[in-house]
């Protein structure tokens, strides 16, 4: 029997991300939760990736009866590497700020992640989302580089239940 | 002898509707990274932003402080549409996210 290659997708643009203000059930957030006028589209501002990460601790499970040292699962801590953005804060109201002016230390948002689907297409009831209540840090305006656009860096707090691969309803 | 037609309406001269504010204008001399309170049309939640990133959205600011007395943000205030949390028909049982299945 020949061996048989899954495609996989293929990364390039295939993520999206929103900010998203209000969100009544993380388990099945709503279309009309991600498509509301308070919800922001980051994923066009984000010049850094986007990478949430669970650090799990792990129990040591030393038995007197046994010559090896047992471990188990631990409590998971979730967390978001700092988002870098772009921003324009001397036009408080241009599009390219929207970001930085939605996103004030201490919001309370819910950051929504969408894999595996082309970025432009619309959010729709089945598509499956990673959902993380997160308070936001303070905005750090990045030194200006040579070559590079003004950005800020702001660190999301993971700071609800984490909820993968829910469905939009 | 002809009736006289009654004339036809000439064409009704629509007026241009005023161009809604800009939210520069909106903004005006305010300063719009104040954090404000403000409500969402689509889904009727409160929370707490700047006034632009209010504007932006298109939601009414409101007068209601947007830090409680120990300076703390207010948290959003979600609206539940509880008729549809407390009754769900049959056709919603096996939907996805129903988290009130009948049994």
């Amino acid at each position: 029997m020949p061996t048989t290659v899954p495609p996989g997708f293929v990364a390039d643009a295939s993520l999206r991300v929103w900010v998203v203000t209000t969100i009544a059930n993380t388990a099945a957030p709503t279309v009309a939760e991600i498509n509301a006028g308070t919800t922001i589209d980051a994923t066009c501002y984000l010049t850094n990736g986007f990478t949430p990460d669970a650090a799990v601790a792990t129990i040591s499970d030393d038995r007197l009866c046994l010559a090896q040292i047992l471990e188990d699962k631990g409590v998971t801590t979730w967390s978001i590497s700092e988002l870098e953005y772009i921003f324009d804060v001397q036009n408080a109201a241009s599009v390219s700020n929207k970001l930085y002016a939605g996103l004030p230390e201490n919001a309370q948002v819910f950051i929504v992640a969408r894999y595996g689907m082309n970025v432009d297409t619309a959010a729709a009831a089945g598509q499956k989302v990673d959902v993380f209540p997160s308070k936001m840090g303070p905005p750090v305006k990045l030194p200006p580089e040579r070559n590079t656009k003004g950005r800020v860096k702001q660190k999301p707090f993971v700071n609800g239940v984490v909820q993968r691969d829910v469905a939009l309803v | 002898m002809a009736k006289a037609q009654p004339t036809p309406p000439g064409p009704e001269v629509e007026e241009a509707p005023a161009a809604a504010p800009t939210v520069e204008e909106l903004l005006g001399t305010d300063d719009p990274y104040e954090l404000v309170r403000a409500k969402d049309a689509t889904t009727g939640a409160e929370y707490t932003t700047t006034r632009v990133a209010a504007l932006n959205a298109g939601s009414t600011v409101l007068t209601k402080p947007a830090r409680d007395q120990f300076g703390q943000i207010v948290p959003t205030k979600t609206v539940l549409d509880l008729r549809a949390e407390t009754n769900p028909t049959d056709a919603d049982a096996d939907a996805p996210g129903n988290t009130n299945p009948q049994e």
